[in-house]
């Protein structure tokens, strides 16, 4: 558990709202994100903690160009079961991430900014498959993902901005809906 | 400068680097490589509101730099309009408002389902998340039963 002031990393985050008053709690009647003490541990490590992402997502962003995934044939002729290139591609990303966090967690690994390495797992909710239908529908309309519509803008085609604004659109439509039913903002990824 | 020119990289090479990529997002700060998490949190840092996690905007900004930059060394960024088939089946006035209401239904899917091909499909399934194998074979599964629900409704032309 924690006092006020200090946060022991790991420690689950139920509990941890009333005790904690970092930057990144202070959020009023707001319940607290899942991820709040690893981003509590990101603000006390410095801002070079969170400007280092830049680089990640910067080799994140030219392996989707590189991959081809920001062009609609590429994700059409796959979601038309004419070319398994990304089912392979996405297959050997899974292939590869899957057994080296398997590994860093056998042993221990402790992450530079966020304390052990402990992925969030979720048991399966109604949204997970709700969600999943009506992003699946937008998908194979657009051909287009969060990642590589963003990348597809960024690449001077001039429909990608209008998926990436009709995408900000949708995003903060649901949120409007959630508020109104009352359910707490998702978390994670 | 030269123009290094890649027409696709091979799967089994872009896979694995892609999948180094996910890795290091949770080797380095334990955090799953989401990228309808980072849009989310491009809404709130818009709004300055406190809790927004600027990791996640450093990301998002580096995807759009990285984009611009592989772009760049293959001789771009050219300013286009192309989609494909899709280009070639419909006009442009009515291609806009479709691929706009289709990244609305991207936009409300990924917040509703937590996640997206990169958080549910390459992350969460690489932490062997139940509900990121399931968010993965329902979008999979509607994404493929849609498309060829529109290529018939198109006549076979998609």
């Amino acid at each position: 558990m924690s006092t006020a002031g200090t946060v022991v990393i790991g420690s689950g985050t139920s509990g941890a709202g009333a005790a904690v008053a970092g930057p990144a709690v202070v959020t009023g009647a707001r319940p607290l994100p899942l991820n709040a003490v690893r981003m509590i541990a990101r603000a006390r490590a410095g801002a070079k903690a969170n400007r280092l992402g830049f680089a990640l997502g910067l080799v994140f962003g030219a392996l989707l160009v590189l991959v081809r995934v920001h062009e609609y044939q590429t994700i059409h002729n796959m979601l038309m079961l004419r070319d398994p290139y990304v089912f392979l591609l996405m297959g050997a990303a899974v292939g590869t991430a899957g057994p080296l966090l398997w590994l860093l967690r056998r042993r221990r690994w402790n992450t530079p900014f966020g304390g052990a390495l402990a992925p969030e797992r979720h048991p399966v909710e109604r949204r997970h498959i709700a969600g999943s239908m009506v992003f699946g529908a937008g998908w194979a309309v657009t051909g287009a993902c969060p990642g590589p519509a963003l990348v597809m803008a960024a690449s001077g085609n001039v429909l990608g901005v209008v998926v990436v604004g009709g995408l900000f659109t949708g995003l903060l439509l649901r949120d409007w809906v959630a508020r109104r039913q009352g359910v707490p903002e998702p978390t994670g990824c | 400068m030269g123009t290094l020119v890649v027409e696709q990289l091979p799967w089994y090479v872009g896979g694995p680097l892609i999948g180094l990529v996910v890795a290091a997002m949770y080797a380095v700060w334990n955090e799953p490589l989401g990228v309808s998490g980072l849009y989310a949190h491009v809404t709130r840092f818009a709004v300055r509101r406190p809790d927004t996690d600027m990791l996640r905007v450093w990301v998002f900004a580096g995807i759009v730099a990285g984009g611009v930059l592989a772009t760049l060394l293959q001789g771009g960024p050219r300013v286009s309009a192309d989609y494909g088939v899709l280009s070639a089946a419909l006009p442009l006035l009515l291609l806009v408002p479709i691929l706009f209401v289709g990244g609305v239904l991207i936009g409300y899917g990924v917040r509703w389902a937590g996640g997206c091909t990169s958080g549910h499909g390459l992350a969460g399934s690489s932490a062997f998340s139940v509900a990121s194998f399931t968010a993965t074979a329902t979008f999979m599964a509607t994404a493929i039963a849609v498309s060829f629900l529109l290529n018939w409704l198109l006549g076979g032309v998609l």
